[in-house]
């Protein structure tokens, strides 16, 4: 006969390990985070970090690489490729390079009302710098 | 001062001629897969920049590391921080030649161009050759890349903990599928 106090410890170890389970289990199938719930670490415009990735693409990236930040900027392009993927580019003419902004897709169709010339913030996340500056999964802020 | 306007003239119908013949796209599309028994992994990247120049002979990809997305975060974590490190290695590169050159490409002609690419793929700071073979389809005026190509993690110094050395392939198969390339102008 087992005493009480080994059947509790019994018991909380049993709890304890079901809690991990689940844990786990949740951890292991946790979607990427929407950004419309995330804070972001900057804000800034668009000219001002296309500016920084042209001068000096290392040190941009370790200011922005990877980071969640707020941008604000003139829609200067749309593109639709394949109805797979919604992008607007920020910018201007002065600059070939732009930020482009892929849109999360929970939020395309929002996105879709905002047309070219329209001033807008941007909250993503910052991929690095290929022809423009690269942003993920980003969300319109209104 | 007429050499120098005949000189300008001459280098910029030169340069006209020769981006006639090249193509880029910054939506193109690069996903992975790795598959095990335990597990199948895939991910995707749809903003890589992709450069084809037939007259330079020449196909560039570059793409972005923390733009390719998983369906789970965590993969997409550890892929970033503990696998590619993509803070110290933001980008990968392959610069490939065609084996043969490509003479009068024609992007009112729809056909299909089969193509032998001989280049090298630089990944988590690690330059390899890579062979493959690629697939341009002309198509109502509109150019899609096609290629399938597989690397070895262990080429590209990518190490995996041994706790999920099962579920990771050692082998990645890549693939690419970019459409719509526009003539740079």
């Amino acid at each position: 006969m087992l005493s009480k106090k080994i059947k509790y410890i019994l018991v909380g170890l049993g709890v304890l390990a079901i809690g991990i389970g689940i844990y786990a289990y949740k951890e292991y199938n946790r979607k990427p985070s929407d950004l419309a719930d995330t804070e972001a670490v900057d804000q800034i415009s668009a000219s001002v970090i296309i500016n920084a990735y042209s001068i000096n693409e290392d040190d941009a990236n370790k200011k922005y690489l990877g980071k969640v930040i707020e941008v604000s900027g003139t829609v200067a392009e749309l593109s639709n490729q394949q109805d797979t993927a919604f992008t607007i580019l920020l910018g201007d003419s002065t600059n070939s390079s732009k930020v482009s902004c892929t849109i999360d897709k929970k939020h395309i169709a929002a996105a879709k009302k905002y047309p070219i010339g329209k001033v807008v913030n941007v909250r993503g996340i910052c991929t690095g710098y290929l022809m423009d500056v690269e942003l993920n999964r980003c969300f319109i802020m209104e | 001062m007429t050499i120098k306007i005949l000189l300008t003239f001459l280098l910029t119908s030169l340069s006209f001629l020769g981006n006639a013949q090249s193509f880029y796209t910054k939506n193109g599309n690069i996903s992975f897969y790795s598959k095990t028994s335990i597990e199948k992994i895939e991910a995707v990247n749809k903003k890589a920049l992709a450069v084809i120049d037939f007259t330079k002979n020449k196909i560039e990809f570059s793409v972005l590391i923390k733009g390719f997305e998983f369906e789970k975060a965590l993969m997409q974590e550890h892929f970033n921080e503990d696998y590619l490190e993509s803070d110290k290695y933001p980008k990968t590169v392959f610069k490939g030649t065609f084996s043969e050159p490509v003479v009068g490409f024609n992007m009112n002609e729809n056909k299909t161009l089969t193509l032998k690419v001989n280049g090298s793929l630089t990944l988590h700071g690690i330059t390899k050759a890579v062979s493959t073979i690629a697939i341009l389809q002309v198509k109502n005026n509109i150019i899609t890349a096609l290629s399938n190509f597989k690397i070895l993690l262990s080429d590209y110094n990518i190490k995996v903990p041994a706790v999920v050395g099962n579920n990771i392939s050692k082998e990645i198969e890549i693939k690419v599928n970019t459409a719509a390339l526009q003539q740079m102008k």
